[in-house]
């Protein structure tokens, strides 16, 4: 009797983990469909920097979901807009690969005839500094990296001008003067990009105090809970660096009388309006851009691409839609500060 | 301490508890049948899901809740046909179930954001009782509190928790007595479902106004340490899913003031922000430590029962 129930169902249980993990593997690359539709003559003919061009095909890493409406998603942007604008070839990305699996990652993409590779994070940049010289075909760009090699070049963003701009907007508006920062993780990205903007904050208001705290995760109900710490003890407007869990941010925002908002990484002005005073963007698709521009062109490393405000890849983007005034002396403050960060006589990372 | 702080701590402690509260609810009432439920983490991560796309379609937090509490039970459904009808091994099946959860998740709220569906239309939020920010209280927690003595009284006062019990200690007993045992267990896996589906709910609609893509974050596998720190009672359960959230809303706190994080910093053991993170886990682990080990667990947990 137990044999005769048992037997017919003995593959049930394995076919239900097959889907689960069908289900898992469509969650990554739902995305992306369709992305490998090729179109290498385009490509051929794509480049403006003249001389030999070569036919890209683009893959990319993120650290986090492509759907995060922040880091991960402007990297999955701006893979696109190679493809639009250069014509090339994308693989379908992959999203938060185990830090102890990238390496094997990058090889496979090597193998599928990549010749571009997109890293979104300093955290790949040991993984791809060791796997850089057995993939000689393949050019390794890391965002935000500082390993070197003939096929292996950063982007560095320099971010700490776009958060010092914000810094700048933050001091004016604050009527509290007290100015909060909610961070995912300590790391040296996150760190750098918070310290411009207490620069920034103490550039327009002196009397102004900030203070800054680390979630530890994505997770949006946490960012929404330290947020609202920080609400409670006085602090008015609130920054953050917490991809996802900036929607939390916003959530607490919204629910706090006079308290504003400044979105992080890309234009998030559909979070927290009409408290949003606007947001810091590393405008990444742009950056991605130039490089790929690069690379066809025959660039393959060596040196770190700067994305900074001169290149207009990092600035303030203002959100329309705030309720309350930026006066005209802010705005004014705030396009000399750009002026002064492009021509390079103020350097918030010194 | 001023009266408008405590009042704050207290809420805001209690609503990020609820989700905990409500999973390990169900899972309590699952492991007191007899039946191990891994997968209180994907049914926690449907329910949020289904309470975000019910809501928003709808325009009604309400139905949100409703339609959480019966996705919620038609994924247990799937457990409990694996790992009660078919008599699968429960611990696969529970795993199975939160992988599944994770990737349906993320493919259909993917298409559901994509197909422009949800855009425009605004996620009408759980409007709080009383209070509004940080000192507010919803609907779903005031519902997971009010459960616990429920869940007590069912459970101790009653002859159907006498049976409910009878089922996870002695099954044979219980079906010697004339209870159906696997038609019981299967009815409870529903339970357990519905209770995951109300605390996902509690967590996208109640807290964070959004569903992200693995935004439970573990809060289905701390439930499930919170049913055997809690000894497999109600009361036990939330005392200890209070005391983990309680000591995540104070590390938040301290983080905000400024004389806790001079004083780390004086004490030169390099970056401080780890500590303040790793509070409730440690809190946790020494009050699993200090708690008495006379507690056993009901005697058939994860045994298959076949009706002679």
């Amino acid at each position: 009797m137990t044999q005769n129930l048992r037997r017919p169902t003995a593959f049930f249980v394995p076919s239900l983990i097959v889907f689960a993990a069908l289900a898992a593997g469509c969650a990554q690359q739902s995305g992306s469909a369709g992305d490998t539709a090729a179109s290498p003559a385009a490509s051929a003919t794509a480049s403006g920097t003249g001389g030999k061009t070569m036919a890209l095909k683009v893959a990319l890493i993120t650290p986090g979901k492509i759907s995060d409406k922040g880091w991960s998603q402007s990297a999955y942007e701006g893979q696109q807009r190679i493809k639009a604008e250069l014509g090339a070839e994308t693989s379908p990305p992959v999203e938060s690969p185990a830090l102890s699996d990238v390496a094997s990652v990058f090889q496979n993409q090597a193998q599928e005839g990549n010749t571009l590779i997109f890293a979104h994070g300093s955290e790949f940049d040991a993984a791809a500094k060791t796997v850089a010289a057995s993939v000689p075909q393949t050019t390794m760009v890391v965002m935000g990296g500082r390993a070197i090699a003939p096929n292996l070049m950063p982007i560095q963003f320099a971010s700490g001008q776009a958060t010092y701009l914000a810094g700048v907007v933050a001091g004016g508006m604050t009527r509290t003067n007290k100015i909060g920062l909610v961070g995912v993780q300590k790391i040296p990205i996150i760190v750098a990009a918070f310290s411009a903007f207490e620069q920034g904050v103490k550039s327009t208001n002196s009397e102004a105090t900030v203070t800054t705290t680390y979630v530890g995760s994505e997770d949006i109900a946490k960012a929404k809970q330290q947020t609202q710490a920080l609400l409670d003890s006085g602090v008015d407007v609130v920054m953050h660096n917490a991809n996802e869990g900036g929607k939390g941010v916003a959530d607490a925002v919204m629910a706090k009388d006079g308290a504003m908002f400044i979105g992080a990484n890309s234009d998030q002005s559909d979070l927290a309006t009409p408290k949003n005073l606007g947001s810091f963007i590393l405008d990444v698709p742009s950056a991605m851009l130039a490089v790929a521009k690069e690379v066809q062109g025959g660039k393959r490393g060596g040196a770190p691409y700067m994305a900074g405000v001169k290149d207009k890849a990092v600035f303030f983007k203002y959100n329309t839609k705030f309720a309350g005034t930026i006066s005209d002396s802010l705005r004014a403050k705030v396009t000399e500060v750009e002026t002064a960060l492009a021509s390079g006589t103020l350097d918030p990372s010194k | 301490m001023t009266t408008a702080l405590i009042l704050s701590l207290v809420l805001q402690s209690l609503a990020y508890a609820a989700p905990v509260l409500l999973a390990s609810l169900g899972g309590l009432f699952s492991e007191r049948v007899g039946v191990v439920n891994i997968g209180l983490e994907g049914l926690l991560l449907v329910g949020a899901l289904a309470a975000v796309v019910a809501a928003t379609v709808t325009g009604s937090a309400l139905l949100g809740v409703l339609i959480a509490l019966l996705v919620g039970g038609a994924l247990a459904a799937l457990f409990a046909l694996f790992g009660v009808v078919l008599r699968r091994d429960q611990v696969i099946v529970g795993t199975t179930l939160n992988f599944l959860a994770l990737g349906l998740t993320g493919m259909l709220y993917r298409a559901w954001s994509a197909s422009g569906s949800g855009g425009g239309k605004p996620l009408p939020p759980l409007t709080p009782i009383v209070g509004d920010g940080s000192t507010s209280l919803n609907a779903l927690t005031l519902l997971a509190l009010l459960l616990v003595p429920a869940a007590h009284w069912l459970l101790f006062r009653t002859r159907l928790g006498v049976i409910l019990r009878a089922t996870g200690e002695v099954p044979e007993a219980a079906a010697a007595g004339g209870t159906a045992v696997s038609r019981l267990r299967v009815l409870v896996c529903l339970l357990t479902g519905g209770l995951c589906g109300l605390g996902g709910a509690s967590l996208s609609l109640g807290i964070s106004s959004a569903f992200t893509e693995g935004m439970t974050n573990g809060r289905g596998f701390i439930a499930l340490a919170v049913v055997v720190f809690g000894r497999w009672n109600p009361f036990g359960a939330l005392a200890a899913s209070l005391l983990f959230a309680a000591a995540d809303v104070a590390q938040a706190r301290l983080q905000t003031v400024a004389g806790v994080q001079n004083w780390l910093a004086s004490l030169h053991l390099g970056d401080t922000y780890p500590f303040f993170l790793a509070l409730p886990y440690v809190l946790t682990l020494v009050a699993l430590a200090i708690r008495g080990s006379k507690v056993r667990p009901p005697a058939a947990l994860g045994q298959p029962f076949e009706q002679g």
